[in-house]
């Protein structure tokens, strides 16, 4: 899969069912290139990388697998196992561009979401304000006796799912209640954190609004609906 | 039409006046918020006329009370083998009706079948106003925990 996913970068004829890969002696990366590696990596690794990473990593691979087709590694059975990943795909997104095309009615959607009403609930929330001190004495001092008078920035960090929190933040804020002050936070050098939980909400009765999960919604029926599509659509080329 | 429906009005009527003793068929019923009633009478008539149909099994009809979502997932043809019929005489009783949230309904039925009584209950879904039958298939085993408490 890994090679096949690498190769998908070098230069590739795909002629119909066609597919010839063959070493980019140019080496040229282009923007394309770079965007194509920034998504790819963002989509299976969740991170987001930057441009100059991206661009070192596709020539990398470019080098490295431009290696392996001159020294005659490719075999047939690889190339096949490209050949059908890339089909796969190709036929999949065929598929799926034109389910995209026919909406699905909105009453359909509709009764999804209320019929599932319980998954759409909105997770619990707290109000948080965040306090930053540059000496550690200073954060100590703060947590001991809050309302005593030291240097500190103060940022409204507004409403937070509280599941959307990074740990180890989210560890103590989740136990804490309205109120609640966190241990101090060493986040580097002059840089302690204290955050305050100003404001707390179960959500207990509260769910998403239709509008903001629909999209949501209609990726559940594309994956529904997507293998009686395909035999709609090779019922018409068969 | 009307005089098919009598024997499920009847069984409705008799349940409905039981239902007065439950509590929380009470706590609906004296609510003075006339939008709970008024709910609670459209999924009343939802459930009258549905089992109408399926206990006539009357497929075609009972399948636009089903979820929208599910009929575009399973058409009528498929429908009609996956969900049970009754034989002629068929009665149904419905013993309570209970809300857990704004858009459902969980109703608790009695079947009466010449050879047997069947207990079970049914979902209803509120959809922007009109109530609709979530229906199970009936192949076991159940796929999911939902099924596995409807089927």
């Amino acid at each position: 899969m890994k090679i096949a996913l690498t190769l998908i970068f070098l230069l590739s004829f795909i002629m119909g069912a066609n597919v010839q890969i063959t070493p980019d002696k140019s080496l040229k990366v282009d923007q394309k290139d770079v965007e194509a590696m920034k998504s790819f990596v963002k989509k299976k690794f969740h991170f987001i990388m930057n441009e100059k990473g991206a661009k070192k990593i596709v020539k990398e691979n470019r080098l490295l697998s431009n290696a392996y087709l001159n020294h005659k590694l490719l075999n047939d059975f690889e190339k096949s196992l490209i050949r059908i990943e890339i089909e796969k795909k190709l036929a999949d997104k065929y598929v799926t561009y034109l389910q995209k095309k026919k909406s699905f009615p909105e009453k359909v959607l509709k009764s999804y979401y209320y019929d599932h009403i319980d998954k759409f609930k909105k997770p619990e929330e707290v109000k948080l304000v965040l306090y930053k001190f540059s000496k550690y004495d200073d954060a100590l001092h703060f947590l001991q006796n809050p309302k005593s008078i030291a240097t500190y920035t103060k940022q409204n960090l507004g409403w937070k799912y509280i599941k959307g929190i990074k740990n180890p933040y989210r560890q103590f804020i989740k136990s804490g209640e309205k109120g609640y002050y966190t241990p101090v936070f060493v986040m580097g050098k002059n840089r302690y954190d204290i955050f305050y939980v100003e404001d707390y909400r179960d959500n207990k009765n509260n769910y998403f609004p239709y509008k903001a999960v629909r999209s949501q919604i209609e990726r559940i029926f594309l994956n529904k609906t997507f293998e009686r599509e395909r035999e709609k659509l090779l019922r018409q080329y068969q | 039409m009307k005089k098919a429906l009598f024997p499920i009005l009847i069984a409705i009527f008799f349940s409905a006046c039981s239902l007065h003793s439950l509590p929380k068929y009470n706590n609906v019923t004296i609510d003075s918020d006339q939008n709970i009633s008024s709910t609670r009478q459209k999924l009343l008539t939802r459930i009258v006329e549905y089992w109408h149909y399926r206990l006539h099994n009357d497929y075609k009809h009972a399948y636009e009370y089903e979820l929208p979502y599910q009929r575009y997932l399973v058409p009528l043809k498929a429908y009609r083998g996956l969900i049970d019929g009754y034989g002629k005489n068929a009665k149904i009783e419905i013993i309570s009706i209970k809300f857990p949230n704004t858009y459902t309904a969980i109703v608790q039925r009695r079947i009466k079948t010449s050879k047997t009584v069947l207990f079970s209950k049914d979902k209803w879904v509120n959809v922007d106003g009109e109530w609709y039958h979530k229906f199970f298939q009936n192949i076991l085993p159940p796929k999911n925990k939902e099924e596995q408490e409807f089927q």
